[in-house]
This record gives structure tokens, sequence and C-alpha cells, in this order.
């Protein structure tokens, strides 16, 4: 894991699109939901922006051994509370003094909870993914789920078994912590 | 939901899982998709800060070739003045956001196409010039823009390479308050998949995503 993230970071480095695409298309939904949950639905996506650009910029320092997640969860974070920090401060114009406003951002070990949970459910295998999202978002039941993707209802329940396992072990550490 | 994320033989530590994160995978948000517009400006801005800082790999095209329908027409280094012309022109003879556009000249590594943009209902007396050379390390654009008054305090103009009205990809944002002139941004897509190239007002605030005020209009298929 080290390794691939040692190559896509070099690329990363680089300036390779393909290897931004990568790592956005692993981390960006994460990225999304951490920046979601502290500034809101309108800035969300100019924090997801900021935090890869400054990820490019703070490359060169990344600690591999830290692993890709972790790293863009921080920069994430950091940006997003910067972000909330600026749009609460008061504008006046530039001729007063500007005055930070108190505000409570989402707590690290929450942001990281939801990260975690993001990055589980873009790792399931789409059909375990489907299951999933149809039986927690939609709330539908194995019939119905069964009946929505035309499937046997055994296919349903074998899906959302192994889908719980990998998300049970994806997110494991979260809990021992 | 517990129950259903711990379905064989729970142990303590699944079962606190699944009490843990059900209401979180019942949220909207841990489900919706990235937004490509987002991905595609993160990598525009990349590029074109690794260009920046190697300025050797992107050269500046000699020449260009602009086609008006049948007539193509060459543009000496002069292009900087005579290129709003052409735009206007070419905007007249084919009375809305008409453009026209050209594979470029090959003397240089890269091709160059320009296309001719016209101003919307929004922007009557609007009229550019983009030429776009696709670089290895992403699309380089430069709008000659004319008649395009500077945009209001906060708000801005921003440019997009679209595939169609719903899809779209952000090149960059200008606001014109020093005058008229050429502007250089960035994409991290091509003409090929995103042929329509287009200009809206934004609002600052008003998010990462295009606000449908479109100001200027071109096509290079």
């Amino acid at each position: 894991m080290a390794g691939d993230d040692r190559s896509v970071l070099s690329r990363f480095r680089a300036g390779d699109p393909g290897a931004i695409r990568e790592i956005y298309g692993q981390y960006g939904g994460a990225v999304h939901v951490v920046a979601r949950s502290i500034v809101g639905p309108d800035l969300a996506g100019d924090v997801v922006q900021e935090t890869f650009i400054k990820a490019w910029h703070a490359a060169a320092t990344f600690d591999v051994d830290r692993g890709l997640g972790p790293w863009l969860f921080t920069i994430a974070r950091r940006s997003a509370v910067d972000a909330l920090r600026r749009e609460r401060r008061p504008t006046t114009g530039g001729h007063s003094p500007e005055v930070d406003v108190a505000f409570e951002a989402m707590s690290f070990e929450r942001t990281w909870e939801r990260f975690e949970v993001r990055r589980a459910i873009d790792d399931l295998p789409p059909d375990e993914r489907d299951v999933v999202r149809l039986a927690h978002l939609e709330g539908m039941t194995h019939s119905e789920i069964a009946e929505q993707l035309d499937i046997p209802i055994g296919t349903v329940k074998s899906r959302t078994a192994r889908a719980h396992r990998r998300l049970v072990a994806a997110l494991e550490h979260t809990v021992e912590s | 939901m517990a129950d259903e994320l711990t379905p064989e033989h729970p142990v303590d530590n699944e079962v606190a899982i699944g009490v843990r994160f059900s209401a979180l995978l019942a949220e909207p948000e841990m489900w919706t998709e990235s937004d490509p517009d987002v991905e595609a400006s993160i990598v525009a801005a990349i590029t074109a800060s690794v260009a920046a800082e190697q300025p050797d790999l992107i050269r500046e095209p000699a020449l260009v070739v602009v086609e008006a329908r049948e007539n193509v027409v060459p543009i000496s280094a002069a292009r900087r003045w005579i290129a709003p012309f052409l735009a206007g022109a070419a905007a007249v003879l084919l009375v809305v956001a008409a453009m026209a556009i050209v594979p470029g000249d090959s003397r240089d590594d890269f091709d160059v196409v320009a296309v001719a943009m016209g101003g919307t209902p929004e922007a009557p007396g609007a009229s550019a010039t983009a030429d776009i050379v696709e670089t290895p390390l992403g699309t380089q654009i430069s709008f000659a823009v004319t008649g395009l008054a500077p945009a209001p305090e906060g708000s801005y103009y921003e440019a997009w390479l679209r595939q169609s009205p719903e899809v779209g990809v952000s090149a960059g944002t200008f606001h014109l308050r020093g005058g008229d002139g050429v502007i250089e941004l960035w994409a991290g897509v091509g003409l090929d998949d995103y042929p329509m190239v287009t200009v809206t007002l934004q609002r600052e605030g008003g998010g990462a995503a295009s606000s449908g005020l479109v100001v200027l209009r071109g096509s290079a298929s």
C-alpha cells in the first residue's frame, strides 16, 4: 500500500493529470464529506479543490508511512475550518480590524469517522455497494431490493452479508481506538 | 440496522460497529457522487501550476489559422489585436454565437484551435477569440475579449469547456476590471470531449457550479 501511495504520489507531485484523477477518485468523496460536514454544501466544493491543491503543494513533505488517507483528511479538515472561519469573519470594507467570531466545528473524531465510513463505502464492489445503499439510504427490505435490482433474494442476502463483513473489517480500527 | 450489519454470529466489536455507523450509512452525503467539475478544476489548477514552474514546456504558438465557415485566414504575429476583429466579423456573419474553428498550423509542437465566440443576449456587444492549445500538461486557452463589460464587484467571469449544456468543466476565472485584453486560462480537459466554450457571470460565494448566466458562447464542432 505504501508502495502504491509512493508511486501515485510521485506522479501526483509531478502534476500528472492521471495521478490527480486517481487520488481524487479514491479520496474525493471522503474529502467532500469532511468539507460538507464542516462548511456545509455551498462551500464544500471550494474546500475540496483547496484541499487537493494544498496537498499537491505539500506532496514533497508527505510521509508515506502515514498513508494518503489520514494525510488528506488532515489537510481537508484544516482547509474546511479555515474556510468556515473566513466565512464567519465579519467583513467591514477593510477599514476596521477583522475580528474572529466564535464557532464550533464538528470534532476531529467525528469528522474522521465520517471520512472513514465514506472511504469504506467507496471501497465496496459496485454490486455490494448497491444493496447497502438501498438498505440503509432508501430503507428497503431484502425483498424490495431483490425486486428493485431484479435479482434473487438469496443474492441480496449474500451480497449484504459480504458487504457488511467488508464494512466491519474496514471500520474496526475506528472502534478499537 | 445494527443486526443487518452483523448477520453471522456477531462478536461485540461488530455489534459496536453496526450501532455506531448505521446512522452514517443512512446519510445522503455518504452516497453522493464526486463532482466531476471539481475534479477538472483541481486538475486544471495543478497542471497550470506545473506549467508556470516549467514555462519551457509551453510554447506560444507562432501562427494561428482561423476559419470562418469556408474561409481560412492566417493570422500573423499581430493576432492579438486582429483576433477580436475577426471574431466580431464571424459573429455578424453567423448572427448568433457562431463559431468557427480550425485546426491550427503545425509549425509549432502543439496545434492551435481558434474559436470565435459571440455575445449572448446577456452581453450582445461582446465577442472573443479563444486560442486553444492542447499541451501535455493540460489545455491552454487564450481569450482575446472585446466589448464585454467588467464584472461588477462581487462577481466574476468563469470560462467553461462543455460537452453539453449540462456537463462542463471550469477553465478558470477573470474579471476584466483593468480593461480588455488577453486572458490566459487552463483546463484539465480537451476539445475532443468538450468542444463547446462558454463564459458565465458568477457571483462570489455562489458555489462552484455554473450560474447558467452565459455571456459568451462558441463551439469547436
